[in-house]
């Protein structure tokens, strides 16, 4: 195989590997503090009412 | 009297060439409004650069030595030296978005990511043309559908066809409401565009929106550190909007600094539109290419959402995927469109708005991620 196109065959197998690797991170992150800001929403509804 | 005559004399077919297509550039950019702030500086380049001898490049006048050209100039300083002018475009861009539709619906940051598909597809095409890798890659990032992105990554792998690159970029940007729709229908049914979704976002503190880009600059930046100066610039940019106490620079960044690059930009970007350079089977090839990039994210987007739907109770309308890629607003705009076609009342527009900003994310990373794979397996 020429060298060039294992290279390119690489590239598309580690790239989205990555890319994925890094968004799946960063979404999982999201997630979690958009969780935190619930709970301390409801947490603030509940003294309030309280 | 024949010094009169010079210059004409000098014309090559090929600047005649050059000279159509920077008239066809300006007429897509005032006749057609296909994106008019960049085809209508670079047609206009196209022209300043092709005239023989022209003033605006480097020349060597007899008796009197080199002459420096302000487009020339501009290159080399602007783009070759630091890659200052798509970098500090970025802040404008991170300025102008709202992650919003995104940071409520976390599941839409998967989009983004597989809609850059058809970057690492092209490379894989160009490289079976016989396009040396550092040439592939620098065609292949034409599907991030992101013209300072493929200006950057082109610029740093050195690729001598950053001129073409740059022109499919923004025409094929330009033309996603007519790319788009024909590589969705290809590859869905009728049955899968109707899928209706409904939009219940939650709500997105100020503390997140402010917290957003400093994570998304760090994590991007550990696992791809090319990825820093790309990255960091766009969310520098969204910082200044999301912090709330810096409006005068958020809106400065928004208008007068990305108005001005932009300006800049294009007439730049000429320079690599000089007849020798630009005129070849190879711009043809990587026009065609580029299409291929395009074609290849939507249908990537596509099929990764239906790949998704087989594990999801709640199933996503399969086009929402082919938004993913970094057009915005076209490619949100084409889907919502593409959606009220099937069905008037199946409104998808926060959806692939949500996936179109991923796209924005997912495609700076893949012009990092792609420059860092790249040097590690040149090592």
């Amino acid at each position: 195989m020429d060298m060039d196109l294992y290279i390119a065959l690489q590239m598309m197998w580690k790239g989205m590997v990555g890319i994925f690797a890094v968004v799946i991170v960063i979404a999982l992150i999201v997630f979690i503090m958009q969780k935190i800001d619930n709970a301390v929403k409801s947490d603030n509804q509940k003294s309030k009412e309280e | 009297m024949g010094f009169l005559l010079e210059g004409i004399m000098s014309i090559t077919p090929q600047q005649i060439v050059m000279f159509v297509v920077g008239g066809l550039l300006i007429y897509l950019a005032i006749k057609k409004d296909l994106e008019p702030a960049l085809l209508l500086p670079m047609g206009f380049g196209a022209i300043l650069v092709n005239i023989p001898n022209s003033g605006v490049l480097n020349q060597v006048l007899e008796g009197i030595g080199e002459t420096n050209g302000i487009i020339e100039w501009l290159f080399s300083t602007g783009i070759e030296a630091s890659e200052a002018l798509p970098i500090l475009l970025f802040i404008g861009i991170g300025a102008m978005i709202d992650f919003g539709p995104l940071l409520s619906r976390p599941i839409m940051f998967l989009f983004g990511a597989a809609a850059q598909f058809g970057i690492f597809f092209t490379v894989v095409i160009a490289a079976l043309m016989g396009f040396d890798i550092k040439d592939a890659a620098s065609i292949g990032i034409i599907g991030a559908a992101d013209g300072p992105t493929s200006i950057l990554v082109s610029q740093i792998l050195d690729s001598k066809y950053i001129g073409p690159i740059a022109v499919a970029a923004y025409c094929y940007m330009a033309l996603v409401p007519i790319i788009q729709p024909m590589a969705i229908r290809l590859v869905t049914t009728k049955k899968e565009r109707l899928i209706k979704m409904n939009y219940h976002p939650s709500q997105v503190s100020k503390r997140t929106r402010i917290l957003f880009p400093i994570i998304v600059t760090i994590i991007a930046g550990l696992i791809a550190p090319m990825s820093v100066a790309l990255v960091g610039f766009l969310m520098f940019g969204n910082l200044l909007r999301e912090c709330g106490v810096l409006n005068t620079l958020s809106e400065t960044a928004q208008n007068i600094l990305s108005n001005l690059i932009t300006l800049l930009l294009g007439i730049t970007i000429a320079f690599s539109m000089r007849a020798e350079e630009f005129v070849t089977w190879q711009t043809f090839m990587i026009m065609g290419l580029g299409l291929v990039a395009f074609i290849a994210d939507t249908i990537g987007g596509v099929l990764f959402a239906k790949f998704l739907n087989l594990f999801l109770k709640e199933k996503i309308n399969p086009m929402i995927g082919g938004a993913g890629i970094s057009a915005f607003p076209m490619s949100a705009r084409v889907v919502q469109k593409m959606g009220a076609k099937e069905d008037p009342t199946n409104t998808l527009l926060m959806h692939a708005i949500g996936a179109n900003v991923a796209g924005q994310i997912g495609s700076v990373l893949a012009g990092g991620i792609l420059l860092n794979v790249l040097v590690t397996m040149l090592k």
